[in-house]
């Protein structure tokens, strides 16, 4: 036995991912806590960077919600269809709060051993994350989960958070096709 | 210590769903940040025009589910700029109306503590330090004989103290702009409280920067133009003075952003170490009338009796009160002939309170009382 359970592990995995890939873009991650949590905030990416003279934002943060699963994915005309819990979807899309926010969904092997190989050369840590904004997205009827379709080309870089950064920064809103 | 120091999240998001978000961004206009032309999803976007990459986004929706959370973000990108505690920034935010003052003690005495007695002599000292302020707009003079004019005491009632703020000990004090209607009572368009917290920072300033200057014997001479500096401010400041020679007490100013000030020039804040309070306390005592009389009704606790036997084998002479004056006690001499001195006897036995009337005379250090004509033990009090 020991003190993170499974879930844990992959949870904080997810959020090492994040965090990994927002310091390679020279942004800063910082974990939420309940309180954010309460929000559908499990961590606050925090960009400061001069994009372009034709974008008006260059100092905000970005919210993140964090999922982690080692389900295989159904994959289908290049989306893959992931049970979002029906309070994070209907908070995510909440178009009375911020839409600097986006779902990260981390995709693990099913088996642990999988997850993290280290050695004196490299780091691995096995697959990855995909990112969607659901912000506006359409109201659901369920009473548990609502099926959300994220695109394969999605994978959570540095490159595209650095493109979704920027697609924020001019006031552009990360839509969601259903 | 950094201004984001760990703080209590989930209280300050509590407070943080009162402020308004019009006020919130009132405070970033009167503050150097300019609005953008466009609002992004419901937030207003502000640019910091002293610094490039700095912004504010503020929530215009105070219904909105992550409106606490969207304003913290806020608070904290003022604690940044500002260099101030998120605390300090969510008080101001929460009472845009209000001029604020702080009174921080710093000593190395104070780990997480500090003895009930001095935070009590602090309070004690951040009041009467407004109280004296605002008597000098009033009548400005280098003494004032009874803290007692209305308006100020009007003044004082209204001002609210704030929640504890992060940072060594702070006591915050918020002072309404509308806490005293004195309409004709004063010149200027300022309102009571702006015109009195004003002065209060001016005074200090002055007092700070004379005694650096080692000009301190120039603050109980009368200057054209200036409120003159008053004993009671002096005093007032003097209860402020930190347990331990390191400490020092730093008071400061945040304007009400509904109406920001004008002159810039006048300091935010002003900091008092050690080697400054001797000489305020000594400053005090030159502004003091050295005799000053009032005749009046007082109650007191017998303290000590210091009497002699006379011819007729009865105790008479000096006894030692702590009379009541002005919400305080002051420790008085006092002369009882034998039948005075006897009620002084038992009130001092059964510790019951006595009524006095004579000639209150307040020295430099010790006050006396003559000319008694009145001394009576309350009855109906119960025992100690």
């Amino acid at each position: 036995m020991t003190l993170l359970t499974s879930n844990n592990i992959t949870a904080e995995l997810s959020y090492a991912y994040l965090h990994a890939v927002a310091a390679k873009c020279g942004m800063s991650c910082s974990c939420g806590n309940r309180h954010d949590d309460g929000v559908g905030v499990d961590a606050t990416i925090r960009v400061k960077e001069n994009f372009g003279t034709d974008v008006v934002l260059n100092s905000f943060t970005i919210d993140v919600q964090l999922k982690s699963t080692t389900q295989e994915l159904t994959l289908n005309e290049g989306r893959y269809s992931y049970p979002l819990p029906i309070k994070n979807y209907n908070e995510l899309r909440d178009t009375s709060c911020s839409p600097l926010k986006f779902l990260v969904v981390m995709l693990l092997p099913a088996d642990p051993e999988q997850w993290l190989a280290v050695s004196d050369q490299q780091l691995i840590a096995r697959r990855c994350a995909y990112w969607l904004g659901l912000h506006g997205a359409g109201a659901s009827t369920n009473a548990t989960n609502q099926t959300v379709y994220i695109p394969e080309a999605n994978v959570l870089t540095p490159d595209s958070l650095r493109q979704i950064a920027m697609k924020l920064a001019r006031q552009e809103e990360l839509t969601y096709v259903a | 210590m950094s201004h984001n120091d760990s703080f209590d999240k989930a209280s300050l998001l509590e407070c943080l769903k009162n402020v308004k978000s019009r006020e919130a961004r009132a405070y970033a206009t009167a503050n150097g940040w300019v609005r953008k032309p466009l609002d992004f999803g419901g937030l207003a976007v502000f640019d910091y025009s002293q610094r490039e990459l700095t912004q504010l986004l503020i929530p215009l929706e105070s219904e909105s589910n992550d409106f606490p959370i969207r304003m913290l973000d806020v608070v904290q990108r003022l604690a940044e700029v500002e260099k101030r505690s998120v605390h300090e920034i969510a008080n101001d935010l929460l009472n845009p109306n209000a001029d604020t003052v702080r009174f921080r003690i710093s000593d190395p005495s104070i780990s997480s503590d500090l003895s009930l007695m001095k935070g009590i002599e602090i309070l004690d000292g951040a009041r009467k330090s407004l109280l004296a302020a605002a008597h000098s707009i009033l009548a400005p003079v280098p003494y004032h004989s009874r803290l007692s004019r209305r308006e100020a005491r009007e003044f004082v009632d209204q001002c609210r103290l704030k929640q504890t703020e992060q940072g060594s000990f702070v006591v915050a004090i918020a002072c309404p702009l509308d806490a005293v209607d004195a309409e004709g009572l004063l010149d200027g368009i300022d309102s009571f409280t702006r015109q009195t917290t004003k002065v209060l920072m001016e005074s200090l300033d002055r007092i700070e920067s004379r005694i650096e200057a080692d000009q301190e014997a120039s603050l109980t001479i009368a200057e054209n133009g200036k409120v003159p500096i008053s004993a009671n401010l002096c005093d007032a400041i003097a209860k402020l003075e930190p347990p331990s020679e390191r400490g020092f007490v730093e008071i400061s100013m945040t304007w009400a952003s509904t109406k920001p000030i004008e002159d810039t020039s006048l300091r935010k804040t002003v900091r008092f170490s050690e080697d400054h309070f001797s000489v305020i306390r000594d400053i005090g005592s030159r502004l003091r009338p050295s005799h000053e009389t009032e005749v009046a009704n007082f109650a007191g606790q017998v303290e000590t009796l210091n009497g002699d036997l006379n011819a007729d084998g009865m105790r008479y002479g000096e006894i030692v009160l702590d009379l009541l004056v002005e919400n305080e006690l002051v420790r008085t001499r006092v002369h009882l002939e034998p039948s005075d001195y006897a009620k002084a006897d038992i009130a001092h036995m059964k510790g019951k309170p006595v009524i006095v009337r004579g000639e209150l005379h307040r020295g430099r250090r010790t006050h006396r009382l003559a000319n008694v004509t009145r001394f009576d033990v309350v009855e109906g009090v119960d025992e100690r």
